[in-house]
């Protein structure tokens, strides 16, 4: 599982290691300082190649029919519309198994490489859907947290370490070449990406991710390229909104450019889904096995909020899920990146272990996180919480989902939780 | 040459007309600016009292399918670009993004419509009354699972978020006034043609809810909440963001809380309290704000007088993060920093390229950059940038982006410097070159401010 190759040795493929800390530096995601102390590290970067994909399941996914305790007969009783029948259930034990229409994470559970974890939350659950999004996303139930867990990961990265080597960045304008060291593919940057010193492009759609100048004058396009760059390098203004603007424009017109030419290179045989998960995965794969040395990937799901029609609607979206994760991992391991990258699934909360009257289910607490790649341990994790001690109606947590983050950091990308999350979590053994 | 306090005037007219509605044409602002600021903000505020029917007239022959989602959002677009009153249809997105219901839900846009004709109707009296006809609002009680919710049998999902984000904010209410807001809902229902109380499934027993107790129904519900010191300061810190300021003080949110008061909950008399406010007309509010889709699109389109706007607006809309009708979340757009991303300011630059493109030369009064620069007479690099400097941003940009635009316009199709310019609309060279000066001012910074 090790695999003791660097980031810079991953993205010496297509590009210099020259080239990449110029492409930092250019698109002013690190400062020079910074910049010395990331190229001290790169040999061997902490974590080497490995990445995480986050997949947040919006709206709050029902837990209860996605890891379904069909052994337990208060199930039944809480759910007499929407229960899942004992034979339709895929199973893993004698307790619990899995949502009809998850075949796909059915068979990643038997090849080893699916962790189930259950009963995961954090304490006074909030059933707020925005602050329960913000406290998976900062990872700080007890303030309003202005960073995430993921941008302070990055922030750690990319400052740790002692200085050394000084690298000197100097190459032909307009011909530095970019990396990231995460990439959000969706329209918005999710707060878990928020950082003191890292900008995280977001691009959802790669192909109309290109700076357009008028069709009949194609020509001007460079042109005008290098003065809209001269313009933002040295737009020289104090408030802090022009800042995040040049920032931002900067990152946009630099990324285009280089994620274009990766996805351009891409061949794959694999048949993603059709919509906005499948075509998103497929890019996401481009960016990995095109050795773009991000760390971090994140992505959106939406329409778990159940709370009439759950049956119809999550056997949609949870059969969307399944295909899409499937045609991935099919798409990494063409490319022999499938150990390289691990998917952690989550939703903001669970859901109401008794259904209502609208044939679905209302806002709950605690639910199962899935962690899915070739570098998993598969199996159960955690206990699933009791159908009959609830909370006002809802499930109590078992697993601090700080702990399965913690993991991550900790055994999987080599970082130091501590400094992320702020005090010790235990691990578990997934990874 | 105009006076120093006649062009300070001037300045805060444009500014109001920018926050107050999406920009204007040369001829919606001459009369703001011969009224002066308060006449303006007076007649911005009130609405009713200005003449719509040009508005109604040009709609009807646009002949709008409201069962049809792309119409939807022309038909609104349309009311943004020609109203009379412009804030009152900024008003309604104000609200559109507060009661935020979509239709990728609803999946009905005939019911859109007709919330967005409800929101219009109350979006400047009393909160009261809005609140209530959006509770009954059949798109509404579709959007938040209402329909659903049942004696014995609730369904918390309204009761949730009209407390959550509609009202008072969270953390004033506990899961318990959750649950007893819920059945005082049970039995709202819609029908195809409007809001239906279903008596049989309605919870007619005792409720305890914010510390009252009663036989409450969803009006006492409704009027309970308006009257929530909570709901003023929720309601006032909102518009104050959407209006004037992303960080206001306190003392001005406390301000204008107590105008929602005062006033016995008109909303017309909170806005009007923020445009009048010195935190409104000081310097430090000018393009502080960083202008929505709608801004940028809809302020765009007035400039260049684009009279078109085809289904591809809103689509182009939507990749820029405004989805009419449909925004993403119950919560509504959140606005300034999530409007540039990095993939959705590519979106914007390419709009802006759209805009200065050669496909809307034959549309009548569409103003190219070229035929701009003509009628102002402008002859020299400088002059022209100069002029788009003060058109598009307001002179808001350092020296040295003005010497580099004037370096891009001086130079030929191959980056050498050119000494004359060439004379327009003949000269090829020029016409592409304003082209490209006006798309590249858009892209600026400082355009994507407010």
């Amino acid at each position: 599982m090790t695999n003791p190759s660097s980031i810079y040795n991953s993205i010496n493929k297509s590009i210099s290691r020259r080239d990449f800390l110029a492409g930092l530096a250019a698109l002013g995601i690190l400062g020079q300082q910074q910049l010395e102390a990331f190229a001290a590290q790169l040999d061997p970067l902490a974590g080497g190649e490995r990445s995480i994909l986050v997949i947040q399941l919006n709206g709050g996914n029902d837990g209860i029919n996605t890891i379904i305790p069909y052994g337990n007969g208060a199930y039944y009783d809480a759910r007499p519309k929407i229960a899942i029948k004992q034979a339709d259930v895929l199973h893993i034990d004698d307790k619990v198994g899995f949502h009809p229409s998850l075949t796909a994470f059915q068979e990643f559970y038997t090849q080893g490489k699916l962790a189930v974890i259950q009963g995961v939350g954090y304490p006074e659950p909030n059933r707020s859907h925005f602050r329960s999004i913000e406290i998976w996303q900062t990872a700080q139930p007890e303030i309003i947290g202005d960073t995430g867990w993921l941008g302070r990961y990055l922030d750690h990265l990319s400052i740790s370490q002692s200085p050394g080597r000084v690298v000197k960045a100097s190459i032909e304008p307009g011909k530095e070449k970019i990396a990231m060291l995460a990439v959000n593919v969706d329209p918005l940057l999710p707060k878990s990406l928020l950082a003191r010193k890292v900008a995280v492009p977001s691009v959802s759609d790669v192909q109309a991710f290109r700076f357009k100048v008028d069709p009949l004058y194609q020509a001007d396009r460079a042109m005008q390229l290098e003065a809209f760059n001269d313009i933002y390098q040295n737009f020289d203004d104090n408030r802090p909104v022009v800042k995040k603007l040049r920032t931002s424009g900067l990152a946009a017109n630099r990324a285009s450019e280089r994620l274009l030419d990766l996805v351009k290179g891409h061949k794959t045989t694999v048949k993603y889904p059709d919509g906005k998960l499948g075509s998103s995965l497929k890019f996401i794969a481009q960016m990995v096995s095109g050795g773009i040395g991000a760390k971090v990937y994140t992505l959106g799901y939406d329409g778990f909020d159940t709370h009439a029609g759950e049956l119809r609607m999550q056997t949609n979206l949870l059969a969307g899920l399944g295909k899409s994760l499937s045609a991935f991992q099919e798409d990494l391991k063409q490319h022999g990146c499938d150990d390289k990258v691990m998917v952690l699934v989550f939703s903001e909360f669970g859901r109401r272990v008794a259904e209502n009257g609208g044939g679905g289910t209302d806002h709950g607490t605690a639910g199962p996180c899935l962690v899915l790649g070739g570098g998993v341990k598969g199996g159960l994790y955690g206990q699933y919480p009791s159908l009959t001690e609830l909370d006002h109606g809802d499930l109590k947590f078992n697993v601090d989902f700080r702990t399965v983050y913690a993991t991550i950091l900790d055994r999987w990308l080599g970082a130091d939780s501590r400094e992320v999350l702020g005090k010790n979590f235990d691990n578990l053994d997934f990874c | 040459m105009p006076n120093k306090n006649k062009t300070k005037n001037d300045q805060q007219i444009r500014h109001l007309l920018n926050r107050a509605g999406f920009g204007f044409t040369p001829e919606e602002l001459a009369p703001y600016l011969e009224m002066g600021y308060s006449s303006a903000l007076d007649q911005l505020t009130s609405p009713s009292s200005t003449d719509n029917s040009a508005l109604d007239h040009m709609l009807a022959e646009q002949s709008f399918d409201f069962t049809n989602p792309d119409d939807i959002k022309r038909w609104w677009l349309f009311r943004m670009m020609f109203t009379r009153r412009p804030l009152e249809e900024k008003m309604t997105l104000f609200w559109h993004g507060h009661f935020a219901t979509s239709d990728n839900k609803v999946r009905n846009p005939y019911a859109m419509y007709v919330q967005n004709c409800t929101i219009r109707k109350h979006a400047f009296g009393k909160f009261d009354d809005l609140l209530l006809a959006m509770s009954k609002d059949p798109a509404m009680i579709e959007w938040l699972d209402n329909q659903q919710n049942r004696k014995n049998k609730p369904n918390e999902n309204y009761a949730r978020e009209v407390m959550e984000l509609f009202t008072m904010g969270i953390g004033n209410y506990t899961e318990q006034d959750v649950k007893e807001g819920a059945r005082a809902f049970t039995g709202w229902q819609a029908k195809p043609d409007g809001f239906f109380f279903n008596s049989g499934q309605h919870d007619k027993g005792s409720k305890t809810f914010l510390g009252q107790t009663g036989n409450f129904n969803g009006e006492d519900i409704v009027s309970i909440l308006a009257n929530q010191k909570a709901t003023g300061h929720y309601l006032a810190g909102k518009l104050i963001r959407f209006f004037a300021l992303y960080n206001p003080s306190n003392s001005f949110v406390d301000e204008i809380a107590g105008v929602y008061k005062k006033s016995d909950h008109n909303i017309g008399a909170m806005v009007s309290a923020i445009f009048s406010s010195h935190n409104f007309t000081s310097n430090a509010c000018f393009h502080s704000l960083i202008k929505s889709p709608c801004e940028y699109v809809v302020g765009m389109l007035k400039t260049f007088q684009v009279s078109q706007v085809d289904a591809e607006v809103p689509r182009l809309m939507a990749a820029m993060g405004q989805n009419l009708f449909n925004p993403p979340s119950v919560k509504g757009w959140d606005g300034g920093e999530n409007w540039i991303a990095s993939d959705v300011m590519m979106e914007r630059f390419n709009f802006a390229t759209r805009m200065i493109s050669q496909k809307f030369d034959y549309l009548e009064k569409y103003s190219s950059p070229a035929k701009i620069a003509v009628e102002q007479g402008l002859t020299s690099a400088a002059e022209t940038v100069d002029y788009f400097l003060s058109l598009l941003v307001e002179n808001d940009a350092p020296p040295a982006v003005r010497e580099r635009l004037i370096k891009y316009v001086s130079s030929d199709m191959s980056g050498k410097p050119m000494t004359n310019l060439g004379k327009l609309p003949e000269d090829k060279v020029l016409d592409a070159r304003l082209r490209g000066l006006v798309h590249l001012i858009m892209t600026l910074p400082t355009y994507q401010l407010n």
